[in-house]
């Protein structure tokens, strides 16, 4: 009896793995006709789970172009891959020579530090200058050298607020703070406390969770807004600029609002889930919260503005610049046709409209603005004024990660109480100096 | 039974059950949250069961938008083919270092074990080289190749080996068998429970291998569960609707392979084959 | 060693031949990235991915660098809890199990045990994530309906951070441990507790002298086990925190991946590989001496 039990056991097992064998591995691809040339390009990106359309949409686009070009067998594959650990993969892949055509990502790390994206021929570049909104126009862009389309228009931080919270606080949704000081007076009155102290909700949701870079991410706007920069990249020095009298104090007020003011927690949730649950009266966060807000929480009234101001505005700055870019060791053939279709593509305001309005994304070209689709955005407004008004510094260069993480750290350390602001962004100076020292 | 002797028996069921039941707790939590909708997930405070089980629709989701059949098929076929390699490379290693005795045996052994205790992550991107180097990029042999042995079978079959009394070894030595057919006859029945652990160990860490799969597949049809599940999240969020469905997915066939193996394992454990 | 015989010499071959598959694949296979791996910590990172000789260089600045200090110090911390709490709770739970007067319900209760083992840490992270989430999380849910005032932060909190993630290992490795341990207590023969009983020795004497000794080799394999998974740890710390809060979970293997795949840099990754794999060997070293002259045949 248990030993027919046992037996059948192996044999359901030989059968399932013979099975899995078979269908495992996916199909072979077919052999392209041989009379007209076949490219076949491979769009790697870890963008994919992040918009439904954009990057399956450029299989698409790629037949239409076909469809134009009888000359050639055309077509782009796109490939999602996780963000997690995406630079793994992508670096082994490039070092290997077995990178994909086409890819997603930063143009300071692929081109500048990994050297392996292609320059974009002058008359592609000269045209998407032109078009491209002033807050994407850095974006695929590495020293004096265009490399990449950027995907995004609304890749930087604006003001949403709870109206509800801001009602509940006896404040007037309609009238955002317009500085920091006043966001934080408004933060104040927004902010409940539970009987022993602690914020059960925070007037403004700050983000303290997560990998070093994001922290650098989210306080680079109060940076902006006080006319602090982190380094100068000519010079490569950071002395002078990350521990100036204006950086310390963006950073004592940031740290002051969990230290001092007690009007952010680090004990709650991060700040999209916080205002997701309605708790946050106010976070900075880019124009694709307002897409997960509708879908996660529809149950929040929001409204979204342009980051305050203190010294200067804020600005439109961004630390994740990502574009799509080629791979510079594509055979000629292939790379002669991709550039066809990058040209094609920028050249019709028809097709990267199209693709925008599926995607239901802000573009960052400025002539295709003018779809129904955007204005009724709740973020259109105040990206708008944003992405009119002045351009915060950026650091695009090889060591932007590893500096972001010595800016990230810093902040946390103020965050946390462990050291003054200007003892972090001391030691800070001193670390990001050895970093730059090295690209001298 | 007396009640006094049952009573302290019982106690003791108890306790453990407790215990268990606060082990099993995570999983199961996971498996109800699969069936709950977005909205649900981020309501302030979390309820404990679903609105309802008959909510499918992350998993439907999870299918469409994964093409799980495929990522299944994928990963029992990866985990099989490990399975059977390393159960047949490392018990003929680990019976070779418990009962012979050869110049630098030790060396070798420890150049094995060794292995063990190299980071993954720092051996990879050469790996990954070495791979491309024999044109396994991308391929059902370069994703298998660096995983068919494991350093932690050996030690395991080493182990378990070592305690068989050698009378036995001998007997059939003086009978005149020969050494594979000793290996086969004698010693792979007696090693039953650390054959059955090794096999369900390898291919749960195969199945649950990820970075691996990440940088050797470039094709999606290619593609094992765990990068599946990766798919789940990006830059800005987790959508834990859809990843406690995946995941629980994801855990299914090993469940289904554990309560299978386990009949065999424990009989093992416990019968006769131990000692005498 | 001339006087092997021609049956020691033929034994002698057949245990090279039975080892050479083995031994042949991770030759084949992993030593020359291994070497590679290792060679790149006498390297020296450039801008534009090209690697220059350093000699020990990298090594110093390595070593020099307050990260991978405190990134080790949170390692070895985080060690001697998780496998504190995964072998001693296995222990216990072993001990117990093995004491389940029905064999059916002894049965039932290991494979439940045996459950979370099958999750990945990647998977357990992101679990556990979940219920330690400091307001809705349904640990400190179960904890403010006990009554309990101060609730803990767990993931949010410097101080427990390192003891939550730990809790997240070791409820995944404990399964495992128990399984091995069980399987150790079930073949002490009964002998050896009836001559102890007979001699007077009752109740947690019993296991002291008797029980734990005899199952020295399983609790020092079990142990040597979770301290290599345990200084590797990695998964859960990505998954959850990414090092945070400040720091606090910073682990070796974070710095290694933080510095191999986010800032480009292999050579500093490969001092932290190499010190990870010595200390794993010093440890397996000393281990095998405190344990060598205490195995029990039977």
């Amino acid at each position: 009896m248990i030993r027919a039990a046992r037996i059948t056991i192996l044999v359901i097992l030989s059968v399932l793995l013979v099975a899995g064998s078979l269908f495992a591995s996916g199909q072979q691809q077919e052999p392209g006709q041989a009379e007209v040339p076949t490219v076949k390009i491979t769009h790697w990106s870890h963008w994919v789970t992040n918009n439904k359309y954009y990057e399956p949409y450029w299989s698409e686009l790629a037949k239409t172009f076909n469809a134009l070009h009888p000359e050639v067998n055309f077509s782009i594959d796109v490939v999602s891959i996780p963000y997690e650990g995406y630079e793994a993969k992508y670096s082994s892949a490039f070092e290997a020579k077995q990178g994909p055509g086409m890819f997603n990502g930063m143009a300071h790390v692929w081109a500048g530090q990994f050297d392996v994206a292609a320059p974009m021929p002058k008359d592609i570049a000269d045209k998407l200058d032109s078009i491209l909104i002033g807050a994407s126009r850095p974006y695929g862009v590495f020293g004096d050298q265009r490399y990449g389309i950027p995907v995004e228009g609304g890749n930087f931080m604006m003001m949403y607020i709870n109206v509800d919270r801001f009602k509940e606080a006896g404040l007037d949704p309609n009238n955002p703070p317009k500085t920091y000081d006043q966001m934080l007076e408004y933060a104040k009155k927004l902010t409940v406390y539970d009987k022993n102290g602690n914020i059960v909700k925070p007037g403004y949701g700050i983000r303290y969770k997560g990998h070093p870079f994001g922290i650098a991410d989210k306080v680079a706007p109060f940076f902006n807004a006080w006319g602090a920069e982190w380094y100068n990249w000519d010079e490569k020095t950071a002395d002078g600029y990350l521990n100036s009298p204006a950086s310390v104090a963006a950073l004592q007020f940031y740290a002051g609002m969990v230290q001092d003011s007690k009007v952010a927690s680090v004990e709650l949730d991060n700040p999209a889930a916080v205002f997701g649950q309605g708790l946050a009266g106010i976070i900075f966060r880019e124009s694709w919260y307002s897409a997960w807000l509708s879908q996660n929480a529809p149950n929040i009234d929001f409204k979204v503005y342009p980051l305050p101001k203190e010294k200067m505005e804020s600005g439109f700055g961004n630390n994740f610049p990502w574009s799509i870019m080629v791979n510079k060791d594509l055979n000629p053939t292939d790379k002669k046709w991709l550039w066809e279709f990058v040209r094609w593509y920028v050249n019709n305001a028809d097709v990267r409209k199209e693709h925008y309005v599926k995607s239901e994304m802000l573009p960052p070209f400025s002539d295709i603005l003018d779809d129904p689709l955007f204005k009724s955005m709740p973020e259109f407004q105040a990206w708008k004024t944003m992405s009119e008004g002045r351009a915060a510094p950026t650091y695009y260069n090889p060591p932007a990660q590893e500096i972001l993480v010595v800016i990230g750290e810093a902040t946390l350390s103020a965050m946390y109480g462990k050291q003054g602001a200007k003892a972090a962004l001391d030691d800070a100076t001193k670390k990001v100096d050895a970093i730059l020292a090295r690209y001298k | 039974m007396s009640f006094r002797r049952f009573l302290p028996r019982f106690v003791l069921v108890f306790f453990l059950t407790f215990a268990a039941a606060v082990m099993f707790l995570p999983i199961f939590w996971t498996f109800t949250t699969s069936f709950k909708t977005q909205p649900e997930i981020v309501e302030v405070p979390p309820a404990f069961f679903p609105d309802s089980f008959a909510n499918f629709s992350n998993y439907t989701q999870v299918f469409e938008r994964l093409h799980f059949w495929q990522l299944y098929a994928n990963s029992i076929a990866f985990s099989g083919v490990v399975l059977i390699a390393s159960l047949l490379f490392a018990s003929l290693a680990g019976y070779g270092f418990a009962k012979f005795r050869f110049p630098a045996r030790e060396v070798a052994f420890f150049l094995i074990v060794g292995v063990l205790m190299v980071p993954f992550h720092s051996v990879a991107v050469p790996l990954y080289r070495w791979m491309d180097a024999m044109h396994l990029v991308d391929t059902f042999g370069g994703l298998v190749l660096p995983m068919l042995v494991s350093a932690f079978g050996v030690l395991l079959m080493r182990e378990s080996m070592t305690t068989i009394p050698n009378g036995y070894i001998e007997a059939a030595r003086i009978d005149g068998s020969s050494e594979l057919g000793i290996y086969f006859r004698i010693i792979l029945p007696m090693v039953k429970p650390a054959l059955a652990s090794l096999a369900i160990i390898k291919f749960m860490w195969t199945w649950n291998e990820f970075f691996w799969p990440l940088l050797i597949i470039n094709t999606p049809t290619k593609a094992v569960v765990t990068l599946g599940l990766s798919y789940l999240s990006n830059m800005y969020f987790k959508e834990y609707h859809l990843i406690t469905a995946a995941a629980t997915l994801s855990l299914l066939p090993l469940v289904v392979l554990f309560l299978l193996l386990r009949r065999w394992m424990v009989e093992a454990l416990t019968g006769a084959g131990m000692k005498g | 060693m001339n006087n092997r015989t021609p049956y020691s010499r033929k034994l002698l071959f057949s245990g090279i031949l039975f080892v050479l598959p083995a031994l042949a694949y991770f030759g084949l296979i992993y030593w020359y990235p291994l070497v590679q791996a290792f060679e790149m910590s006498f390297k020296t990172m450039l801008p534009g991915m090209k690697m220059a000789f350093a000699g020990l260089d990298t090594y110093k600045e390595v070593f020099s660098d307050e990260a991978f200090w405190s990134s080790f110090a949170h390692t070895l911390y985080f060690t001697v809890i998780a496998v504190g709490l995964t072998v001693g709770l296995a222990l216990v739970i072993a001990i117990a199990l093995n004491n389940v007067y029905w064999k059916s319900t002894q049965n039932v209760l290991t494979m439940v045990f045996l459950v979370p083992t099958l999750v990945s840490f990647a998977a357990a992270g992101l679990i556990w994530d979940w219920i330690l989430h400091p307001r809705f999380g349904l640990a400190n849910q179960i904890l403010m309906f006990l009554g309990v005032s101060d609730l803990p932060s767990f993931l949010q909190s410097q101080t427990q951070v390192i003891p939550s993630i730990a809790i997240i290992h070791a409820w995944v490795r404990i399964g495992f441990s128990v399984i091995i341990l069980l399987a150790g207590l079930q073949s002490i023969p009964s002998t050896y507790f009836d001559a102890a009983k007979v001699d007077g020795t009752r109740g947690l004497q019993l296991y002291r002298y008797i029980t734990v000794p005899l199952l020295l080799p399983q609790i020092g394999a079990v142990t040597l086990l979770e301290v290599i998974f345990s200084l590797k740890v990695f998964d859960e710390v990505y998954i959850t925190t990414q090092g945070g809060p400040n720091g606090a979970s910073n682990v070796l293997m974070l710095y290694l991946y933080n510095n191999a795949f986010r800032f480009y840099r292999m050579d500093k990754a490969a001092v932290a590989a190499v010190t990870i794999f010595v200390v794993l060997l010093v440890f397996g070293i000393v281990q095998r001496r405190l344990l060598a002259g205490r195995r029990y045949e039977f």
